[in-house]
């Protein structure tokens, strides 16, 4: 037992003007362990928070010996400096009693640490090592990645709860409306970047994708969920080829009546109220060609004179709006405010660089579409023998065209950019100056004769004869950097198509243990799978138990004597020992600094932290709650959690509690063992 | 802030020589709200001073003495965690 | 006395590591390197040394603890090869800027891919921006005498930076060759203590090692580092002084064969330069005038030194045993080529120098081979013509 007025007479370790932000978990699990410790120490420390926070040079927060080398040596670093103690105590030099601490947060333990703690653990050097646990596990999509809605192709920032996604049926293989049950916000993470032949996304390594599992001749093939991280080129994956045939938009543009407008082209038109083929092809030379000066109540097109391009739009023009227009040498103009501010409600948006196609353009019939992407082949793209290319300076709407010609029977490469210098020709028009364009090729789809030689061409494609989808083969996978992600979640199908590709519900980990399940049925693995432990990826505290050393615990700063004593056990043991140590974090884990112990004794009421040691493989409980509490006011505590307590999730949390009972009565099997 | 020494000036490999100086870095500008103990109410268990996590809870004679108030953050753990409601956080004046 | 025995390179390093007893030794095996832990884990065992000797879980590793014991203020050594020294790369950088004077000799192989054991001096040369003073030997008596020499001048208080001994895989590693072992306690007198200013293990002044440096200080710090290269030239000629008494033999910065009179020379490091050494006889009797230059320390490279030792040569032929792919030439050419630039010829090179890239992957190199290197040389004397710059030598075209 620890008596804290004792551990109070200490001098600090680790002093005041370190840079952790106000009410962090990490210093306070520091200063507790090094309360704990009777002889002068030594921290070897990983690259992280603490590491970073506490020795901005010239400045050191730490005031005992402390060395910091990489992000994934800590325990490496301070089996070093054990054996030279070792060393010159044997030798006589050193007289003194030392112990040896390395502090890693759990980046720089859990994966790329832990062939250093492993190593250390294995050869008995005397250290103990303290993993200061404060993150999270959740698997989640590019901010820039585009959802397929009922209501079109939309960015997934623009998601809103209730609205109907398209998903995939895992039983019919069908496509069917899905409601979306939550988006969430879950910060810069590393991301990768997937691509097939047609298709390419972003997202994490965790995150599940469908592939088709082939299970040799004469087998059953069937889909599974694969992680992002196991996903290999050549793997098949599920992408959306077809949506059912749409129907032509309404629009619901107010015009503006003469007297509201101090302009004198007011003019009138005639404004459509549905879309149409022609309207269609007429919007697409717009994005390619048109501008609009809403300021002078101008819409204009730089079509030349003389040029098929500007002969069809003048027919389509008289024939959709019978207005006059004004011609010169290289540019027609319409004056009407009217038609300005309607084609600007259309979400076209201004200006070569940031053009998109809006979502509504996706629910069209495919006559209206074809026109639209004939519209836009007629400004800015061109025949090159039997496929087309289309070039644009805005990246947006390479992307959202990409996936507009993929449903519309047309198979796309990949986006390519090239620069041009000013004044090189470009399609038809001379660049003002030096740019960066993009470019896709595309080519009509064959059509595949599937009755004649059904066998071999569901071989190469799963899904031939699918309406909706087909498979595609993983061309690269490439790590790109850190990005804004999101969590996206959908009931029942719990997958949804982003990028054109149909991937898992997010904020659900698939770890490498989720159970077959139906293995005899023809419906995916993955039964909806639960969050899983959701502080560990992998149970290192087990791990480190099961490399046999003397000590290994868990704890929590909230219970302080707890840790206290855990610390001395671990020093002194005459071996390795870990401890995996709960250390809060307001700002990832969203919650009021001021909480940080509340929420570190809630983990341990809910069973969710469990606080126990293994001392020479025998397993104890060190605290047991003596009100064991719901594992939803653990998730109620934090905004990072703030999806999961909607009615429509009620499946899902019962999952995790039972799966946190589960977690408990092991552990008090294993403490009677 | 330290005068800012030059190459020939600086220990070397990067190294400080000189231990917990960290302390002459006065974060406590970073508050809004600033605690104040109430030692009528407080029974010095010393909570507080074990759930800083700057360290800023002097403790003189195993009884709780006052802040630190040149490295308190303002976090509000210590009024939080107090058993007897002794800490209060109160905004800092300008 | 010193007795003179038969070994492998390997052997005779770890025989010097023996001798020079440090208080730690962190290694991990790596062909062609792995006899020197394998016999030094021997002495450990049979109780000839007082070294504490750990088997890391890989070099990255190793190179990590290896950081941790010399900073906890003791005597620190281990050894890799090719991939291991790869793998430890980024912990290079970090030792030497800590100032650190650990000392690793390095067998030198190939580096990966493809796979190939063999010597060539890739690890090193990759390694040459590191921080590490680089020393390479020609023969196993250099590979013992360099390594207990290093010792020296890492720990001279003016140096304090990590020492890479080199010694050629297999050519030097594995072949047997008689050299002179001397006695343990001389080396033992010759090496002395290590006294370290500063240790982790130091409670009275607890140390922090490894801080955050911003844009605010990162750069004098690097600027103080660039500064101590230029003490290490003056501390290895004190330290070979001491060592010439000791064992009656000579070493420099480089060693310069039959130069004084010499028009054609060629610049080679390594074990190669035994054979070029034989060529350059064989030509002094047919009265050619051929000189070698052999350099012995890489990093720091002495440039002035051995711009001047080339200086009165008619052409000069550079051999590289390892490629920069995209650079001028090999990383010597560079250097040499840099180095007459600068301290010689800053208006333009009068003396035409040409680059060799040679034995690569253990690709062997024979006197055919340098014979026509220095045919070359005189070819282009005759003629005033380089007809290539940088060529490689040996290879199936």
């Amino acid at each position: 037992m620890a008596n804290i007025k004792e551990l109070s007479k200490k001098p600090e370790l680790l002093t005041g003007g370190h840079r952790l932000c106000a009410g962090c978990g990490a210093p306070i699990v520091i200063r507790q362990v090094l309360a704990a410790t009777k002889t002068p120490v030594v921290i070897a420390n990983a690259t992280g928070c603490v590491e970073v926070s506490t020795t901005i040079y010239p400045y050191t927060a730490w005031n005992c010996s402390w060395i910091h080398v990489a992000f994934e040596n800590a325990a490496a670093v301070i089996a070093g400096v054990e054996t030279m103690y070792r060393s010159l105590k044997k030798q006589g030099k050193i007289s003194d009693e030392y112990r040896f601490i390395a502090f890693g947060g759990d980046g720089g333990t859990y994966d790329i640490g832990i062939q250093a703690l492993s190593g250390m653990l294995e050869r008995g050097h005397q250290c103990l090592y303290v993993c200061y646990n404060n993150e999270a596990y959740m698997n989640c999509l590019s901010n820039s990645s585009l959802i397929m809605t009922k209501d079109g192709l939309k960015k997934i920032t623009e998601i809103k709860k209730g609205e109907e996604i398209y998903a995939f049926d895992q039983k019919t293989y069908d496509l069917v409306l899905k409601k979306c049950t939550g988006i969430f916000d879950n910060g810069v993470k590393k991301v990768y970047e997937l691509e097939t032949l047609h298709h390419s996304i972003k997202a994490t390594g965790n995150h599940p994708f469908l592939v088709l599992k082939r299970n040799g001749r004469g087998k059953e093939n069937e889909f599974i969920w694969k992680t992002l991280e196991e996903i290999k080129p050549g793997d098949e994956i599920v992408t959306l080829k077809n949506l059912d045939e749409g129907e032509s938009f309404k629009f619901k543009f107010r015009k503006v009546k003469k007297g509201n407008y101090k302009v004198a082209h007011l003019n009138e038109i005639d404004l459509p109220e549905i879309s149409s083929p022609d309207l269609m092809k007429y919007l697409g030379i717009y994005v390619g060609d048109g501008w609009i000066r809403n300021e002078k109540g101008e819409v204009g097109f730089a079509l030349p004179e003389n040029s098929k391009e500007r002969e069809i739009f003048l027919q389509l023009h008289s024939k959709i709006f019978g207005k006059k227009i004004r011609k010169d040498k290289n540019y027609v103009y319409i004056n009407s405010v009217n038609l300005a501010n309607f084609i600007e409600s259309l979400g076209f948006n201004k200006g070569a660089k940031n053009k998109i196609i809006p979502s509504w353009v996706f629910t069209l019939p495919k006559e209206e579409r074809e026109a639209f992407i004939e519209g836009l082949m007629l400004s800015d793209g061109y025949k090159i023998k039997n496929s087309f290319r289309y070039v644009s300076a805005s990246k947006d709407l390479l992307r959202t065209l990409r996936l507009l010609l993929q449903i519309t029977d047309y198979r796309v490469g990949k986006i390519h950019q090239q620069k041009k210098e000013k004044g090189a020709k470009c399609v038809q028009r001379e660049l003002l100056k030096d740019s960066t364009y993009g470019y896709i090729c595309f080519s009509k789809r064959r059509e595949w004769n599937i009755r004649k030689y059904s066998n071999q061409y569901k071989y190469q494609n799963f899904l031939i004869g699918n309406k909706y989808f087909e498979t595609e083969k993983v061309k690269s996978i490439k790590l790109i950097g850190e990005e804004p992600t999101l969590d996206l979640r959908v009931e029942d199908e719990h997958n949804f198509i982003a990028d054109g590709i149909v991937v898992h519900n997010t904020g659900i980990q698939r770890s490498g243990a989720t159970p077959k399940g139906a293995d005899t049925t023809t419906s995916p693995v993955g039964k909806s799978a639960t969050i899983g432990k959701m502080q560990e990826r992998k149970d290192l505290t087990a791990i480190c138990a099961a490399h046999n050393v003397p000590y290994v615990a868990q704890a929590s700063p909230a219970y302080w004597n707890d840790l206290v004593t855990k610390v001395e056990k671990a020093l002194n043991c005459g071996g390795p020992s870990f401890i995996n140590i709960l250390a809060p974090c307001h700002r990832g884990w969203r919650y009021n600094p001021e909480d940080t112990i509340q929420i570190a004794r809630l983990a341990v009421q809910t069973c969710i932290w469990p606080l126990y040691e293994v001392e020479n493989g025998k397993y104890k409980i060190t605290y047991r709650p003596k009100e064991k509490k719901p594992v939803i006011e653990w998730f109620r505590s934090q905004g990072r959690f703030r999806h999961l307590f909607k009615p429509e999730n009620a499946a899902i949390l019962e999952e995790i509690q039972n799966k946190v009972d589960a977690d408990w009565e092991k552990l008090q099997k294993l403490e009677s063992l | 802030m330290s005068e800012e020494k030059g190459w020939r000036e600086i220990p070397r490999g990067g190294m400080i020589l000189e231990p917990g100086n960290a302390r002459k870095y006065e974060t406590g500008s970073w508050r809004t709200f600033k605690p104040v103990v109430d030692f009528n109410k407080c029974i010095h268990c010393l909570f507080c001073w074990i759930y800083c996590p700057e360290s800023a809870i002097i403790v003189k004679e195993n009884k709780m003495s006052g802040f630190d108030l040149a490295h308190c953050k303002g976090c509000g753990i210590c009024a939080k965690e107090c058993p007897k409601k002794a800490i209060e956080m109160v905004k800092e004046e300008k | 006395m010193p007795k003179i025995i038969a070994r492998t390179g390997d052997d005779a390093v770890a025989e010097a590591m023996r001798q020079i007893n440090p208080d730690v030794v962190v290694a991990y095996p790596i062909t062609p390197q792995t006899e020197i832990v394998q016999f030094f884990s021997e002495f450990v065992a049979q109780g000839r040394v007082k070294t504490e000797f750990i088997c890391p879980e890989s070099e990255h590793s190793a190179m990590s603890a290896c950081i941790g014991a010399s900073a906890a203020g003791g005597r620190v050594m281990t050894a890799t090869s090719s991939q291991g020294l790869a793998y430890m790369w980024e912990l290079l950088y970090i030792a030497s800027s800590y100032r650190l004077p650990i000392v690793m000799p390095v067998v030198n192989r190939a580096l990966s891919g493809p796979i190939n054991i063999h010597c060539d001096h890739s690890d090193t040369m990759g390694a040459r921006d590191s921080g590490w003073i680089q020393i390479f030997s020609e023969n196993v008596q250099e590979s013992y005498d360099n390594t207990i020499q290093a010792i020296r001048i890492a720990e001279h208080k003016d140096v304090l930076l990590p020492v890479m001994v080199t010694l050629d895989g297999f050519i030097i590693s594995h072949a047997m060759e008689r050299f002179e072992m001397l006695d343990d306690e001389v080396v033992q007198r010759f090496t002395g203590e290590y006294k370290p200013e500063y240790s982790l293990l130091d409670k009275e002044h607890p140390i922090t090692y490894g801080p955050l440096q911003l844009f605010d200080y990162y750069m004098e710090q690097k600027r103080q580092q660039h500064e101590v290269m230029k003490s290490v030239a003056g501390i290895v000629l004190e330290v070979a002084k001491d060592f010439e008494k000791i064992s009656k033999r000579k070493y420099g910065l480089f060693e310069e064969y039959k130069m004084d009179d010499a028009e054609l020379g060629i610049v080679v490091l390594g074990s190669s330069a035994g054979t070029a050494k034989t060529v350059v006889d064989m030509l002094r009797k047919e009265g050619v005038r051929a000189g070698l230059l052999k350099i012995r320390v890489f990093r720091p490279f002495p440039a002035a030194e051995i711009a001047s030792s080339l200086s009165h040569l008619k052409a000069i032929a550079v051999l590289d045993r390892s490629d920069t792919f995209g650079g001028l030439g090999g990383p010597v050419f560079e250097e040499i080529c840099g180095a007459l630039f600068n301290y010689q010829f800053p208006d333009g090179c009068r003396i035409p120098v040409v680059n060799y890239i040679y034995g690569l992957g253990g690709r062997d190199i024979n006197l055919d081979h340098i014979k026509k290197v220095y045919m070359d040389l005189a070819e282009i004397v005759q003629t005033g013509k380089i007809k290539e710059l940088v060529q490689y030598l040996g290879v199936r075209e």
